[in-house]
């Protein structure tokens, strides 16, 4: 990506994604380390985390692309501490279970909305490549934990737990 | 000019909006059929020639959002989603064709529930790609115009296979839906719909989860997802690549 041609909305959204990512690792990571889990469960929320560490190091080197300058990502310290004090309510499988999938709403909607606010390839590419993914662990989650056919499975991927902005 | 030829810098000035909510953006493009759920019997679409915004690209709940951020599609973007609903006619074709030959077995397995549901997804995804052709003033794509780098079952085909088979046959068809919509997505100038055509995407991916749930249970998904490179959705079994 020559430097002349790179939108600065793109720069601010690899950022803003790249550290929602790191925020979902860690919720998930914190939820997995209360030990509440079914194997089955655990696995499921284990391997979703290690997808959303994948995707913080793809938008580290897209940003890493669009901006040399850029510092490296740091997670979001108002998600942060929002999954944190949910964390700490959630008690029990269920309510953990619960948490895990509306770390997963928020992670599917951002990235759908972001397909939508990218401006140039790479960019593009990228979210659309993550949104399918971050869709399939809500849908794993709400099978989970039991949730009607019809909330599982909607006409068109939900966007309004998306975490962008205005 | 079709997309692939914009420079990044005229694709800039083409982004859509971002004033408005995403989630609003989305109801005035994904806003209930009125198009008879795909059945329209229309004539061919006309792509030849750029679409003109005829002002109401984003459906009522434009508002305030269709000024200068609001470019027009480009004959690229039509192109594209003319593909999009020969994917989905494409797909409704099977889903029927299989829940009316293979009623009784399906039936028995407890997978018509789901079928009909994932079927009537891609009836609704038709009409909504439909919806923003209409939009631009172009003719909607009939529901027997279907995709021509999908070749179709035969009917001792559908007939024979086993039903662990048939649904292995609609993951892959899931999947590669999916692999198409990732793929349509960067080609894409017009924002909304990017969005929309994501929404759909995104819905494809739950129904390829949903599809190896019935086939192997969590086990199945879990080896998809570990599969998957970079955690991310790839594109090799594009329709747009056949």
């Amino acid at each position: 990506v020559s430097r002349a041609q790179v939108d600065p909305a793109d720069v601010a959204l690899a950022t803003r994604m790249g550290g929602l990512e790191l925020s979902f690792v860690a919720a998930h990571q914190a939820l997995l380390d209360r030990g509440a889990l079914g194997s089955v469960e655990s696995s499921l929320v284990s391997t979703f985390a290690s997808h959303h560490l994948a995707h913080a190091s793809a938008f580290q080197t897209l940003l890493r692309r669009l901006d040399r300058t850029a510092p490296p990502l740091a997670s979001d310290p108002d998600l942060d501490a929002e999954l944190a004090l949910l964390g700490a309510a959630a008690s029990g499988r269920p309510a953990l279970l619960a948490l895990a999938h509306h770390i997963e709403r928020i992670a599917a909607a951002s990235a759908t909305v972001a397909v939508e606010r990218a401006v140039d390839e790479p960019t593009i590419r990228l979210v659309a490549e993550v949104a399918p993914v971050e869709a399939q662990h809500v849908f794993l989650l709400e099978t989970v934990l039991d949730r009607p056919i019809g909330e599982r499975l909607a006409d068109f991927e939900s966007t309004d737990a998306h975490r962008l902005g205005d | 000019v079709v997309a692939d030829e914009l420079d990044p810098t005229r694709r800039s000035l083409l982004r859509g909006a971002g004033a408005v909510g995403a989630a609003l953006l989305a109801t005035g493009l994904l806003g209930c059929s009125d198009d008879g759920g795909g059945d329209d019997q229309a004539g061919p679409t006309t792509t030849s020639q750029p679409a003109e915004d005829d002002g109401e690209a984003n459906g009522p709940d434009r508002g305030e959002d269709g000024g200068e951020d609001g470019a027009a599609p480009l004959a690229g973007d039509v192109d594209l989603a003319v593909a999009g609903v020969t994917f989905e006619n494409t797909t409704v074709e099977l889903y029927r064709g299989l829940l009316d030959q293979r009623a009784a077995e399906l039936s028995a397995a407890g997978l018509v529930p789901l079928l009909e549901r994932l079927r009537d997804h891609h009836v609704e995804h038709a009409a909504s790609l439909n919806r923003f052709l209409r939009q631009q003033g172009l003719d909607p794509v009939p529901s027997d115009r279907l995709f021509a780098g999908v070749t179709p079952l035969e009917e001792d085909e559908l007939a024979s296979l086993a039903v662990p088979d048939l649904v292995a046959l609609l993951t892959e068809r899931e999947d590669q839906l999916t692999h198409s919509y990732v793929d349509t997505l960067p080609r894409l100038t017009h924002a909304p719909l990017r969005l929309l055509v994501a929404t759909v995407g995104a819905t494809e991916a739950r129904h390829v989860a949903a599809l190896d749930l019935e086939a192997g249970g969590t086990a199945a998904y879990l080896a998809r997802a570990a599969s998957l490179p970079g955690g991310r959705y790839p594109v090799e079994q594009s329709l747009l690549r056949g």
